[in-house]
């Protein structure tokens, strides 16, 4: 049937696809640094003294995008990629498991990072009022972290327990 | 997800720019102090007049200054959106105001001109004197052919008041309902009931008749003319709201001229209030121009008081509730 043979892709192509979604968790963090940069430039307009404190809060939704990055590498040496010796055979099913094991922090991070960023720039706003309150600040943002690092964990969970 | 549009730089300005706004310590600093010369001192160290320190021949210029800078730097953070001509708009029809009642009277009323437009003063004289509204909105152009004609036929300035309230209110309602935010349409609509219950108020001290309210209504709040018609006639100046958002304040109604003024316009801060947990759409925005022009009500009550020597207990009884 044509759309079975549409979707007839290798093993390998469903690995890549995996690392390839991991590594989208990149678009959340580079939308939520760009809310909170947006905040850190509006607080710096005024007091250019506040560059240190704001850059902290501005730096957090970054993380997703290395979350998304740590699992794509370990997907990437898992199937061979890495390591000179050429891709390893896998099957479709194997494949597909990876391209699962990867949604986790790619689709998390995305929508994570943005929140985070949002988060951010409401602390860099607090820090603008009330410079003593950084760490306060940095809290709220960082709480939204926890989903982040959960759908890492779970991530990476998954794909070392897949076995070819 | 929200759909609003985020302003996460205009935002983080503004919540810096909050910090030079007055706080309750500075007010209460500004009323016990001894005299006026006193107020002048601690407003130029507030920030007030800038370089140039303050007396009373160039405190009025000091505050439509503060003013001026506020919508400015609002406009300038948001040069795309036109929701803050919400707060313009009637200083456009205060100079239409003045000009056409110049004009009627031939008084020159250059000096109760202000600034903070929509319309470049200059482009507005223009404009009025050539007869050509083209820069002007459309609802402009129609009040002053309107004013002219019920100005001839009541040969009353009040008139002209009335047909220019209406069509700001209009013009008001028009850019709230363009920037599509909620927010600021809820304002105007507040704004305008305010309005509207004031009016109520006065003519109901001065005991006037219903038609003089019909008069000077201004259509576009939530509160309907028929509402007004029901209380009007009801026992009492303040029991015909229940149905309405204002009760609680109506209520102050019965508390005296002053209470009622004050609390309205303390209604209309404790609106503006939930602006300050809003941390990236627009709300904080139009909340720090009325800040700022509550501000400088409240400073202006202030310096009036300290010159004219009344009573500091006076004096706080008119303070308006600050922002921050």
């Amino acid at each position: 049937m044509e759309s079975l043979t549409l979707f007839n892709f290798s093993g390998q192509f469903y690995a890549l696809l995996g690392a390839a979604l991991a590594a989208l968790a990149g678009i959340g963090s580079a939308i939520g640094i760009g809310i909170a940069g947006e905040a850190a430039a509006g607080v710096v307009s005024e007091d250019p003294n506040k560059f240190g404190q704001v850059l902290v809060l501005q730096a957090l939704p970054g993380t997703q995008g290395i979350y998304g990055l740590l699992i794509a590498f370990i997907i990437l040496i898992k199937v061979g990629l890495l390591g000179g010796d050429g891709m390893v055979d896998i099957t479709v099913s194997q494949g597909a498991y990876i391209l699962a094991a990867a949604s986790p922090v790619g689709l998390v991070g995305i929508f994570s990072a943005i929140a985070q960023g949002k988060a951010a720039a409401a602390g860099i706003m607090l820090v603008g009022k009330k410079p003593s309150e950084l760490a306060k600040g940095m809290i709220f943002a960082a709480m939204v972290e926890t989903y982040a690092v959960l759908a890492l964990l779970i991530s990476f969970l998954m794909i070392n327990s897949i076995t070819f | 997800m929200g759909r609003e549009k985020i302003y996460p730089f205009a935002v983080a300005r503004i919540r810096m720019l909050e910090n030079s706004l007055l706080t309750e310590k500075t007010y209460t600093q500004l009323i016990e102090s001894k005299s006026a010369m006193e107020v002048f001192k601690i407003l130029s160290d507030a920030g007030y007049g800038g370089e140039s320190s303050i007396d009373v021949k160039n405190y009025e210029k000091a505050l439509s200054n503060r003013l001026a800078k506020a919508y400015s730097d609002v406009k300038e953070l948001v040069p795309k959106e036109h929701f803050p001509d919400v707060f313009l708009l009637k200083n456009d029809y205060q100079n239409l105001k003045v000009l056409v009642k110049s004009d009627i009277s031939s008084i020159n009323g250059e000096n109760y001109l202000v600034g903070g437009t929509t319309i470049d003063i200059k482009d507005m004289k223009e404009a009025f004197e050539t007869k050509n509204y083209g820069c002007l909105t459309e609802n402009m152009a129609q009040a002053i052919t309107e004013s002219y004609e019920q100005y001839a036929k009541s040969q009353s300035g009040q008139a002209i008041d009335n047909v220019m309230d209406n069509a700001a209110f209009k013009d008001m309602l028009k850019v709230a309902k363009e920037s599509g935010i909620k927010f600021v349409e809820n304002y105007v609509k507040s704004l305008c009931d305010i309005t509207n219950l004031k009016s109520y108020n006065r003519i109901k001290n001065m005991k006037k008749t219903f038609s003089d309210f019909e008069s000077v209504f201004v259509h576009g709040g939530t509160v309907s003319l028929d509402t007004f018609k029901k209380a009007f006639n009801a026992d009492g100046a303040s029991g015909g709201f229940k149905e309405t958002a204002y009760n609680d304040l109506a209520l102050k109604m019965d508390e005296g001229f002053t209470v009622f003024e004050k609390s309205c316009d303390d209604y209309l801060m404790a609106f503006m209030r939930d602006a300050k947990y809003k941390s990236l759409t627009v709300e904080p925005l139009l909340a720090f121009i009325y800040a700022v022009e509550t501000e400088v009500k409240t400073v202006r009550i202030i310096v009036n008081g300290k010159l004219n020597g009344i009573d500091t207990e006076v004096i706080k009884e008119r303070l308006r509730d600050a922002y921050v």
